[in-house]
Protein backbone atom coordinates (compact mmCIF):
# COMPACT_ATOMS: atom_id res chain seq x y z
CA UNK A 1 0.00 0.00 0.00
CA UNK A 2 1.10 3.69 -0.71
CA UNK A 3 0.52 6.20 1.16
CA UNK A 4 0.67 10.11 0.29
CA UNK A 5 1.86 12.88 2.71
CA UNK A 6 0.84 16.58 2.67
CA UNK A 7 2.73 18.84 4.21
CA UNK A 8 3.42 22.71 3.96
CA UNK A 9 0.64 22.35 1.21
CA UNK A 10 2.80 20.07 -1.32
CA UNK A 11 2.02 16.37 -1.50
CA UNK A 12 4.77 14.38 -1.08
CA UNK A 13 4.96 10.99 -2.41
CA UNK A 14 3.98 8.22 -2.93
CA UNK A 15 5.64 6.44 -0.71
CA UNK A 16 5.03 2.61 -0.01
CA UNK A 17 3.98 2.02 3.59
CA UNK A 18 7.17 -0.53 3.70
CA UNK A 19 9.75 1.78 2.91
CA UNK A 20 7.97 4.98 5.43
CA UNK A 21 7.80 6.15 8.79
CA UNK A 22 5.62 8.89 9.76
CA UNK A 23 7.49 9.69 13.04
CA UNK A 24 5.78 12.98 13.01
CA UNK A 25 1.66 11.68 13.26
CA UNK A 26 3.24 8.40 14.98
CA UNK A 27 2.11 7.21 18.39
CA UNK A 28 5.77 5.61 19.26
CA UNK A 29 7.05 10.24 19.02
CA UNK A 30 3.56 11.54 20.63
CA UNK A 31 3.93 8.96 23.52
CA UNK A 32 7.23 10.13 24.68
CA UNK A 33 5.88 13.29 25.82
CA UNK A 34 7.08 17.24 25.36
CA UNK A 35 10.16 18.86 24.66
CA UNK A 36 10.50 16.85 21.68
CA UNK A 37 10.67 17.53 18.19
CA UNK A 38 10.72 15.72 14.74
CA UNK A 39 10.89 16.35 10.95
CA UNK A 40 7.50 15.06 9.06
CA UNK A 41 8.53 11.69 8.03
CA UNK A 42 11.26 9.43 7.61
CA UNK A 43 11.50 6.84 4.39
CA UNK A 44 13.91 4.83 2.17
CA UNK A 45 14.86 4.78 -1.30
CA UNK A 46 17.06 2.74 -3.46
CA UNK A 47 16.00 -0.61 -2.15
CA UNK A 48 17.16 0.52 1.44
CA UNK A 49 19.87 2.04 0.74
CA UNK A 50 19.45 5.87 1.34
CA UNK A 51 17.44 6.21 5.14
CA UNK A 52 15.97 10.40 4.21
CA UNK A 53 14.87 12.42 6.94
CA UNK A 54 12.54 15.07 5.46
CA UNK A 55 11.33 18.48 7.05
CA UNK A 56 9.39 20.43 4.42
CA UNK A 57 9.11 24.52 4.81
CA UNK A 58 7.15 27.25 2.78
CA UNK A 59 9.99 29.51 3.32
CA UNK A 60 13.47 30.26 4.62
CA UNK A 61 14.78 33.51 6.05
CA UNK A 62 17.35 35.65 3.59
CA UNK A 63 21.04 35.29 5.67
CA UNK A 64 21.79 38.59 4.27
CA UNK A 65 19.38 40.48 5.80
CA UNK A 66 18.91 38.86 8.80
CA UNK A 67 20.96 41.51 10.69
CA UNK A 68 18.24 44.55 9.72
CA UNK A 69 16.51 44.39 12.55
CA UNK A 70 15.98 42.49 15.84
CA UNK A 71 13.07 40.81 14.68
CA UNK A 72 14.67 39.28 11.79
CA UNK A 73 17.56 38.36 13.65
CA UNK A 74 15.54 35.92 16.14
CA UNK A 75 13.42 34.56 13.60
CA UNK A 76 16.70 33.42 11.55
CA UNK A 77 17.33 31.68 15.10
CA UNK A 78 14.88 30.02 15.61
CA UNK A 79 13.95 28.82 12.27
CA UNK A 80 17.53 27.25 12.17
CA UNK A 81 17.27 25.97 15.80
CA UNK A 82 13.97 24.49 15.93
CA UNK A 83 15.12 22.50 12.46
CA UNK A 84 18.21 21.62 14.25
CA UNK A 85 16.46 20.17 17.17
CA UNK A 86 14.11 18.14 14.65
CA UNK A 87 16.78 16.45 13.39
CA UNK A 88 19.01 15.53 15.96
CA UNK A 89 15.72 14.27 18.13
CA UNK A 90 14.26 12.10 14.85
CA UNK A 91 17.94 10.24 14.65
CA UNK A 92 17.92 9.36 18.36
CA UNK A 93 14.52 8.29 18.28
CA UNK A 94 14.82 6.42 14.46
CA UNK A 95 17.82 4.74 16.03
CA UNK A 96 16.02 3.81 19.48
CA UNK A 97 13.50 2.10 17.55
CA UNK A 98 15.15 0.24 15.01
CA UNK A 99 17.20 -0.98 17.80
CA UNK A 100 14.11 -2.36 19.36
CA UNK A 101 13.62 0.13 22.17
CA UNK A 102 10.06 0.34 21.77
CA UNK A 103 7.91 -2.45 22.25
CA UNK A 104 5.65 -1.01 19.09
CA UNK A 105 7.72 -2.09 15.72
CA UNK A 106 4.71 -1.67 13.51
CA UNK A 107 4.84 1.90 12.45
CA UNK A 108 8.26 1.88 11.08
CA UNK A 109 7.54 0.52 7.66
CA UNK A 110 8.66 -3.56 7.54
CA UNK A 111 11.75 -2.50 5.23
CA UNK A 112 13.77 -0.69 7.77
CA UNK A 113 14.54 -4.16 9.16
CA UNK A 114 14.11 -6.28 6.20
CA UNK A 115 15.97 -4.54 3.35
CA UNK A 116 18.05 -1.66 4.77
CA UNK A 117 21.71 -2.75 6.11
CA UNK A 118 22.51 -0.04 8.36
CA UNK A 119 26.13 -0.65 8.10
CA UNK A 120 26.40 0.60 5.01
CA UNK A 121 22.89 2.90 4.08
CA UNK A 122 23.50 6.25 3.92
CA UNK A 123 21.67 8.95 6.07
CA UNK A 124 20.70 12.10 4.39
CA UNK A 125 18.38 15.12 6.05
CA UNK A 126 16.78 16.48 3.41
CA UNK A 127 14.86 20.07 4.01
CA UNK A 128 12.46 20.90 1.29
CA UNK A 129 11.31 24.38 0.81
CA UNK A 130 7.97 24.44 -0.65
CA UNK A 131 7.67 27.65 -2.14
CA UNK A 132 7.17 27.90 -5.57
CA UNK A 133 9.38 31.15 -5.75
CA UNK A 134 12.11 29.72 -4.18
CA UNK A 135 15.28 29.68 -6.08
CA UNK A 136 17.69 26.62 -6.74
CA UNK A 137 20.73 29.48 -5.77
CA UNK A 138 19.15 30.42 -2.79
CA UNK A 139 19.56 26.76 -1.23
CA UNK A 140 22.98 27.05 -1.00
CA UNK A 141 23.03 29.63 2.02
CA UNK A 142 20.61 27.49 4.44
CA UNK A 143 22.03 24.11 3.48
CA UNK A 144 25.84 26.01 4.73
CA UNK A 145 24.16 26.76 7.89
CA UNK A 146 22.50 23.23 8.36
CA UNK A 147 25.86 21.98 8.01
CA UNK A 148 27.01 24.35 10.95
CA UNK A 149 24.81 23.49 13.26
CA UNK A 150 24.76 19.90 12.62
CA UNK A 151 28.33 19.08 13.24
CA UNK A 152 28.61 16.78 15.78
CA UNK A 153 25.44 14.64 13.96
CA UNK A 154 27.32 14.21 10.79
CA UNK A 155 30.43 13.36 12.03
CA UNK A 156 28.90 10.83 14.50
CA UNK A 157 26.38 9.33 11.98
CA UNK A 158 27.89 10.60 8.79
CA UNK A 159 24.99 12.47 7.91
CA UNK A 160 24.46 14.38 4.68
CA UNK A 161 22.31 17.50 4.19
CA UNK A 162 20.86 18.70 1.44
CA UNK A 163 18.21 21.88 0.85
CA UNK A 164 16.25 21.75 -1.75
CA UNK A 165 13.57 23.68 -3.68
CA UNK A 166 10.31 22.37 -5.06
CA UNK A 167 11.27 22.14 -8.30
CA UNK A 168 14.00 19.97 -7.40
CA UNK A 169 11.98 17.68 -5.27
CA UNK A 170 9.35 16.92 -8.21
CA UNK A 171 13.05 15.77 -10.93
CA UNK A 172 13.71 13.49 -7.06
CA UNK A 173 10.49 11.82 -7.17
CA UNK A 174 9.91 12.89 -3.59
CA UNK A 175 6.52 15.12 -4.62
CA UNK A 176 3.39 14.19 -6.77
CA UNK A 177 3.04 15.73 -9.74
CA UNK B 1 41.95 60.01 -14.93
CA UNK B 2 38.33 57.75 -14.77
CA UNK B 3 37.89 55.13 -17.87
CA UNK B 4 34.83 55.41 -18.40
CA UNK B 5 33.80 53.23 -21.86
CA UNK B 6 35.57 50.91 -24.26
CA UNK B 7 35.15 50.03 -27.76
CA UNK B 8 37.10 46.94 -29.02
CA UNK B 9 37.30 45.71 -32.72
CA UNK B 10 38.58 42.48 -33.65
CA UNK B 11 41.10 42.62 -30.56
CA UNK B 12 42.64 39.54 -29.76
CA UNK B 13 39.21 37.34 -28.93
CA UNK B 14 37.14 40.81 -28.67
CA UNK B 15 35.52 40.64 -32.31
CA UNK B 16 32.83 43.89 -31.85
CA UNK B 17 32.92 44.78 -27.93
CA UNK B 18 31.45 47.94 -26.32
CA UNK B 19 31.70 48.22 -22.48
CA UNK B 20 31.07 51.47 -20.09
CA UNK B 21 33.15 51.15 -16.93
CA UNK B 22 31.77 52.39 -13.63
CA UNK B 23 34.06 55.33 -11.91
CA UNK B 24 34.46 53.18 -9.15
CA UNK B 25 35.21 49.50 -8.80
CA UNK B 26 35.08 46.77 -11.98
CA UNK B 27 34.91 43.23 -12.05
CA UNK B 28 35.43 41.25 -14.78
CA UNK B 29 34.51 37.41 -14.52
CA UNK B 30 34.36 34.88 -17.03
CA UNK B 31 35.87 31.27 -17.80
CA UNK B 32 39.62 31.13 -19.16
CA UNK B 33 39.81 32.16 -22.77
CA UNK B 34 37.39 35.00 -22.32
CA UNK B 35 39.75 38.35 -22.49
CA UNK B 36 39.66 39.20 -19.07
CA UNK B 37 43.38 40.32 -18.41
CA UNK B 38 43.93 41.07 -22.36
CA UNK B 39 41.30 43.67 -21.28
CA UNK B 40 42.64 44.92 -18.48
CA UNK B 41 46.52 45.09 -20.34
CA UNK B 42 44.92 47.33 -23.48
CA UNK B 43 43.03 49.51 -20.67
CA UNK B 44 46.34 49.45 -18.33
CA UNK B 45 48.92 50.22 -21.62
CA UNK B 46 46.55 53.27 -22.48
CA UNK B 47 46.97 54.89 -19.60
CA UNK B 48 50.75 54.18 -19.14
CA UNK B 49 51.28 55.90 -22.22
CA UNK B 50 49.62 59.51 -20.95
CA UNK B 51 53.30 60.08 -19.56
CA UNK B 52 54.38 61.06 -23.25
CA UNK B 53 57.36 58.33 -22.43
CA UNK B 54 55.87 55.55 -24.58
CA UNK B 55 53.45 54.93 -27.25
CA UNK B 56 50.17 53.28 -26.54
CA UNK B 57 50.78 50.32 -29.59
CA UNK B 58 54.72 49.76 -27.68
CA UNK B 59 53.40 49.73 -24.25
CA UNK B 60 50.90 47.01 -25.40
CA UNK B 61 53.08 44.91 -26.96
CA UNK B 62 55.59 45.15 -24.14
CA UNK B 63 52.70 43.96 -22.07
CA UNK B 64 50.97 41.02 -23.98
CA UNK B 65 54.18 40.06 -25.68
CA UNK B 66 52.99 39.23 -28.98
CA UNK B 67 55.97 37.12 -30.65
CA UNK B 68 58.40 38.95 -32.23
CA UNK B 69 56.64 42.41 -30.94
CA UNK B 70 54.25 41.66 -33.65
CA UNK B 71 50.70 43.99 -32.60
CA UNK B 72 49.16 42.58 -35.81
CA UNK B 73 49.29 39.08 -34.11
CA UNK B 74 46.58 40.68 -31.74
CA UNK B 75 44.05 41.00 -34.70
CA UNK B 76 41.20 38.44 -34.26
CA UNK B 77 42.31 34.99 -35.71
CA UNK B 78 39.24 34.83 -37.58
CA UNK B 79 38.77 34.30 -41.46
CA UNK B 80 38.34 37.46 -43.20
CA UNK B 81 39.02 40.08 -40.09
CA UNK B 82 42.25 42.08 -40.99
CA UNK B 83 41.83 45.08 -39.01
CA UNK B 84 41.74 45.92 -35.34
CA UNK B 85 40.21 49.27 -33.45
CA UNK B 86 40.75 50.00 -30.06
CA UNK B 87 38.71 53.37 -29.00
CA UNK B 88 38.82 54.18 -24.91
CA UNK B 89 37.29 57.02 -23.56
CA UNK B 90 38.37 58.76 -19.78
CA UNK B 91 37.49 61.83 -18.47
CA UNK B 92 39.20 63.90 -15.52
CA UNK B 93 38.16 65.84 -13.10
CA UNK B 94 37.28 68.96 -14.70
CA UNK B 95 34.09 68.83 -16.42
CA UNK B 96 35.72 69.36 -20.06
CA UNK B 97 37.94 66.99 -19.28
CA UNK B 98 37.26 64.19 -21.87
CA UNK B 99 39.41 62.37 -23.87
CA UNK B 100 39.12 59.71 -26.31
CA UNK B 101 42.19 57.20 -27.58
CA UNK B 102 42.26 55.89 -30.80
CA UNK B 103 44.14 53.32 -31.79
CA UNK B 104 44.23 51.04 -35.20
CA UNK B 105 46.10 48.03 -37.07
CA UNK B 106 45.73 45.31 -38.63
CA UNK B 107 47.59 42.05 -39.86
CA UNK B 108 50.06 43.29 -41.94
CA UNK B 109 51.07 45.98 -39.56
CA UNK B 110 54.96 45.69 -38.53
CA UNK B 111 55.95 45.78 -35.20
CA UNK B 112 54.30 48.05 -33.38
CA UNK B 113 53.73 50.89 -36.08
CA UNK B 114 49.23 51.28 -35.76
CA UNK B 115 47.78 54.35 -36.13
CA UNK B 116 47.30 56.28 -32.70
CA UNK B 117 44.60 58.89 -32.62
CA UNK B 118 43.85 61.44 -29.96
CA UNK B 119 47.54 61.18 -28.39
CA UNK B 120 47.92 64.89 -27.59
CA UNK B 121 44.56 65.79 -25.82
CA UNK B 122 45.29 62.25 -23.92
CA UNK B 123 48.74 63.34 -22.78
CA UNK B 124 47.62 66.96 -21.56
CA UNK B 125 44.53 65.56 -19.36
CA UNK B 126 46.33 62.43 -17.89
CA UNK B 127 50.06 62.98 -17.81
CA UNK B 128 49.98 63.24 -14.25
CA UNK B 129 48.20 60.25 -13.40
CA UNK B 130 49.26 57.00 -12.15
CA UNK B 131 48.30 53.60 -13.25
CA UNK B 132 49.15 50.44 -11.41
CA UNK B 133 48.70 46.81 -12.29
CA UNK B 134 49.33 44.07 -9.78
CA UNK B 135 49.66 40.98 -11.97
CA UNK B 136 48.46 37.59 -10.77
CA UNK B 137 52.00 36.12 -9.94
CA UNK B 138 53.54 37.98 -6.92
CA UNK B 139 56.88 39.06 -8.09
CA UNK B 140 58.42 41.25 -5.29
CA UNK B 141 60.78 38.06 -3.98
CA UNK B 142 62.33 37.85 -7.43
CA UNK B 143 62.83 41.28 -7.62
CA UNK B 144 67.26 41.01 -7.49
CA UNK B 145 68.38 42.17 -10.81
CA UNK B 146 65.12 41.15 -12.72
CA UNK B 147 65.10 44.48 -14.79
CA UNK B 148 68.47 44.03 -15.85
CA UNK B 149 67.98 40.39 -16.76
CA UNK B 150 64.70 41.57 -18.79
CA UNK B 151 66.95 44.38 -20.59
CA UNK B 152 69.73 41.57 -21.61
CA UNK B 153 67.44 39.46 -22.66
CA UNK B 154 67.94 36.55 -19.60
CA UNK B 155 64.84 36.15 -19.10
CA UNK B 156 60.76 37.55 -20.44
CA UNK B 157 58.43 39.40 -18.08
CA UNK B 158 56.05 41.51 -19.75
CA UNK B 159 55.74 45.16 -18.03
CA UNK B 160 52.90 44.49 -15.73
CA UNK B 161 55.95 42.98 -13.63
CA UNK B 162 58.59 45.49 -14.20
CA UNK B 163 56.35 48.00 -13.96
CA UNK B 164 54.69 46.97 -10.18
CA UNK B 165 58.36 46.51 -9.05
CA UNK B 166 59.46 50.19 -10.00
CA UNK B 167 56.04 51.14 -8.55
CA UNK B 168 57.17 49.03 -5.53
CA UNK B 169 60.46 50.82 -5.47
CA UNK B 170 59.28 54.42 -5.23
CA UNK B 171 60.45 55.72 -1.89
CA UNK B 172 58.09 55.31 0.74
CA UNK B 173 56.33 58.99 1.85
CA UNK B 174 57.58 60.07 5.21
CA UNK B 175 55.82 62.49 7.20
CA UNK B 176 52.20 61.54 8.93
CA UNK B 177 49.86 59.54 6.35
CA UNK B 178 46.13 60.83 5.95
CA UNK B 179 43.74 59.22 8.45
CA UNK B 180 42.08 57.26 5.16
CA UNK B 181 45.35 56.20 4.59
CA UNK B 182 46.26 55.42 7.95
CA UNK B 183 43.22 52.84 8.55
CA UNK B 184 43.98 51.17 5.32
CA UNK B 185 47.47 50.69 5.90
CA UNK B 186 46.56 49.12 9.52
CA UNK B 187 44.31 47.16 8.29
CA UNK B 188 46.96 45.50 5.63
CA UNK B 189 49.47 45.43 8.71
CA UNK B 190 47.07 43.43 10.83
CA UNK B 191 47.21 40.72 7.97
CA UNK B 192 50.54 41.25 7.06
CA UNK B 193 51.75 40.77 11.06
CA UNK B 194 54.35 43.98 10.19
CA UNK B 195 55.58 46.39 7.31
CA UNK B 196 57.63 46.42 4.15
CA UNK B 197 61.14 47.49 3.93
CA UNK B 198 62.94 48.06 0.62
CA UNK B 199 66.50 47.93 0.69
CA UNK B 200 67.77 49.93 -2.21
CA UNK B 201 71.37 48.55 -1.69
CA UNK B 202 70.44 44.49 -1.78
CA UNK B 203 67.82 45.63 -4.14
CA UNK B 204 65.56 43.26 -2.11
CA UNK B 205 62.72 43.70 -0.09
CA UNK B 206 61.99 42.70 3.56
CA UNK B 207 58.83 42.44 5.81
CA UNK B 208 59.78 43.65 9.37
CA UNK B 209 58.26 41.88 12.21
CA UNK B 210 59.05 42.90 15.75
CA UNK B 211 62.28 44.01 14.88
CA UNK B 212 63.66 41.65 12.39
CA UNK B 213 63.65 41.43 8.98
CA UNK B 214 62.46 38.42 6.89
CA UNK B 215 63.23 38.46 3.28
CA UNK B 216 60.68 37.68 1.11
CA UNK B 217 61.36 34.70 -0.36
CA UNK B 218 60.81 32.70 2.79
CA UNK B 219 57.31 34.50 3.46
CA UNK B 220 53.94 32.95 1.87
CA UNK B 221 53.42 34.00 -1.38
CA UNK B 222 49.51 35.74 -0.09
CA UNK B 223 51.57 37.57 2.13
CA UNK B 224 53.58 39.18 0.07
CA UNK B 225 50.94 40.13 -2.52
CA UNK B 226 49.27 42.03 0.80
CA UNK B 227 53.16 43.58 1.44
CA UNK B 228 52.68 44.39 -2.16
CA UNK B 229 49.67 46.12 -1.58
CA UNK B 230 50.44 48.06 1.83
CA UNK B 231 53.69 49.70 0.09
CA UNK B 232 51.73 51.20 -3.11
CA UNK B 233 49.05 52.92 -0.90
CA UNK B 234 52.40 54.30 1.26
CA UNK B 235 54.26 55.43 -1.42
CA UNK B 236 51.29 56.86 -2.94
CA UNK B 237 51.37 54.76 -6.03
CA UNK B 238 47.54 53.82 -5.68
CA UNK B 239 46.16 57.32 -4.72
CA UNK B 240 43.58 59.79 -5.67
CA UNK B 241 42.83 59.80 -9.18
CA UNK B 242 44.79 57.02 -10.32
CA UNK B 243 43.80 53.43 -11.52
CA UNK B 244 44.63 50.32 -10.31
CA UNK B 245 44.38 47.20 -11.87
CA UNK B 246 44.49 43.84 -10.42
CA UNK B 247 44.45 40.79 -12.00
CA UNK B 248 42.88 37.21 -9.53
CA UNK B 249 43.13 39.17 -6.24
CA UNK B 250 42.14 36.53 -4.63
CA UNK B 251 45.14 33.86 -6.11
CA UNK B 252 47.11 32.85 -2.52
CA UNK B 253 45.26 34.80 -0.25
CA UNK B 254 43.51 32.95 2.82
CA UNK B 255 39.36 33.16 2.04
CA UNK B 256 39.93 34.60 5.76
CA UNK B 257 41.47 37.86 4.06
CA UNK B 258 39.47 38.00 0.93
CA UNK B 259 36.38 40.39 3.46
CA UNK B 260 39.53 42.67 4.37
CA UNK B 261 40.69 43.16 0.58
CA UNK B 262 37.22 43.75 -0.36
CA UNK B 263 37.07 46.28 2.07
CA UNK B 264 40.68 48.04 1.29
CA UNK B 265 39.43 47.67 -2.57
CA UNK B 266 36.13 49.97 -1.24
CA UNK B 267 38.31 52.56 0.84
CA UNK B 268 40.23 53.05 -2.17
CA UNK B 269 37.23 53.75 -4.58
CA UNK B 270 36.26 55.85 -1.94
CA UNK B 271 39.76 57.71 -2.22
CA UNK B 272 38.89 58.33 -5.72
CA UNK B 273 40.96 55.06 -7.10
CA UNK B 274 39.41 53.67 -9.90
CA UNK B 275 39.55 49.92 -10.08
CA UNK B 276 39.30 46.82 -12.50
CA UNK B 277 40.05 43.37 -10.93
CA UNK B 278 39.51 40.61 -12.77
CA UNK B 279 37.91 37.10 -11.03
CA UNK B 280 37.26 33.71 -10.50
CA UNK B 281 36.53 34.05 -6.95
CA UNK B 282 32.76 33.03 -5.15
CA UNK B 283 33.37 35.35 -2.16
CA UNK B 284 35.53 37.84 -3.14
CA UNK B 285 32.70 38.89 -5.63
CA UNK B 286 30.03 38.45 -3.68
CA UNK B 287 31.70 40.71 -0.88
CA UNK B 288 32.25 43.34 -2.64
CA UNK B 289 28.45 43.00 -3.47
CA UNK B 290 27.39 42.45 0.27
CA UNK B 291 29.86 44.86 1.67
CA UNK B 292 29.53 48.25 -0.55
CA UNK B 293 26.99 51.46 0.58
CA UNK B 294 24.38 52.76 -1.58
CA UNK B 295 27.36 55.66 -2.53
CA UNK B 296 29.87 53.13 -3.77
CA UNK B 297 30.35 52.52 -7.20
CA UNK B 298 30.96 48.83 -8.22
CA UNK B 299 30.04 47.20 -11.55
CA UNK B 300 30.14 43.66 -12.58
CA UNK B 301 31.00 42.51 -16.45
CA UNK B 302 30.79 39.12 -16.82
CA UNK B 303 32.08 37.73 -20.53
CA UNK B 304 30.65 35.00 -21.84
CA UNK B 305 30.32 33.29 -25.23
CA UNK B 306 27.26 32.64 -26.92
CA UNK B 307 26.81 30.68 -29.99
CA UNK B 308 30.71 31.24 -30.64
CA UNK B 309 30.43 35.00 -30.12
CA UNK B 310 32.38 36.86 -27.27
CA UNK B 311 29.58 38.77 -25.17
CA UNK B 312 29.34 41.24 -22.27
CA UNK B 313 26.57 41.47 -19.54
CA UNK B 314 27.03 43.58 -16.87
CA UNK B 315 25.16 44.56 -13.68
CA UNK B 316 25.67 46.40 -10.24
CA UNK B 317 24.79 43.63 -8.30
CA UNK B 318 26.58 40.12 -8.54
CA UNK B 319 23.06 37.95 -8.24
CA UNK B 320 21.71 39.82 -11.21
CA UNK B 321 24.24 38.71 -13.76
CA UNK B 322 22.17 36.31 -15.67
CA UNK B 323 25.59 34.83 -16.94
CA UNK B 324 27.62 33.72 -14.18
CA UNK B 325 30.40 31.59 -14.66
CA UNK B 326 31.09 31.56 -10.89
CA UNK B 327 27.38 31.03 -9.71
CA UNK B 328 27.04 28.43 -12.48
CA UNK B 329 30.29 26.49 -11.13
CA UNK B 330 28.52 26.87 -7.52
CA UNK B 331 24.72 25.64 -8.92
CA UNK B 332 26.83 22.70 -10.38
CA UNK B 333 28.63 21.73 -6.76
CA UNK B 334 25.62 21.83 -5.15
CA UNK B 335 23.67 20.14 -7.50
CA UNK B 336 26.66 17.36 -7.30
CA UNK B 337 26.06 17.47 -3.86
CA UNK B 338 22.38 16.81 -4.02
CA UNK B 339 22.50 13.81 -6.43
CA UNK B 340 25.20 12.32 -4.29
CA UNK B 341 23.30 12.81 -1.09
CA UNK B 342 20.04 11.09 -2.60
Amino acid sequence: MSKVITESEVDFGPFQEDDLFHIEESQLYQSLGAGLKTVEFIFLRNEGKNIVLLEAKKTCPNEENKEESEEKRIKYEEYFADITQKVEDSVNVFIAAILGRYPDKEELGHNFYDKVHMRFAKLTFALVITSPEAEEAWMMGPKAELERRLLRLRKIWKLDIVVINRTTAQKRGLISV
Amino acid sequence: MRITDVKLTNYTVFEDMPMSFAPGINIFIGKNGTGKTHLMKLLYSAGMCANGRITFPNKLVRTMMPLDWQISRLVSRHRGNRSADIQITAIGDAPSAKAQLKMNFHAKTKKWEADVFGVEKWEKLFASDSMVFIPAKEVLSNNYNLSAAVERGNVRFDDTYLDILNAAKVDISVGRDAKDKSRMLKDIEKMLGGKVLYDANKDTFFLRVAGSKQEFSLVSEGVRKLALLWTLVKNGAVDNNSVLFWDEPEANINPSSIPIITNLLLALQRNGVQVFISTHDYFLSKYLDVNSKDTDSVKYHSLYYDGGQLCCESSEQFTLLKHNAIMETFVSLYRDEVEAAF
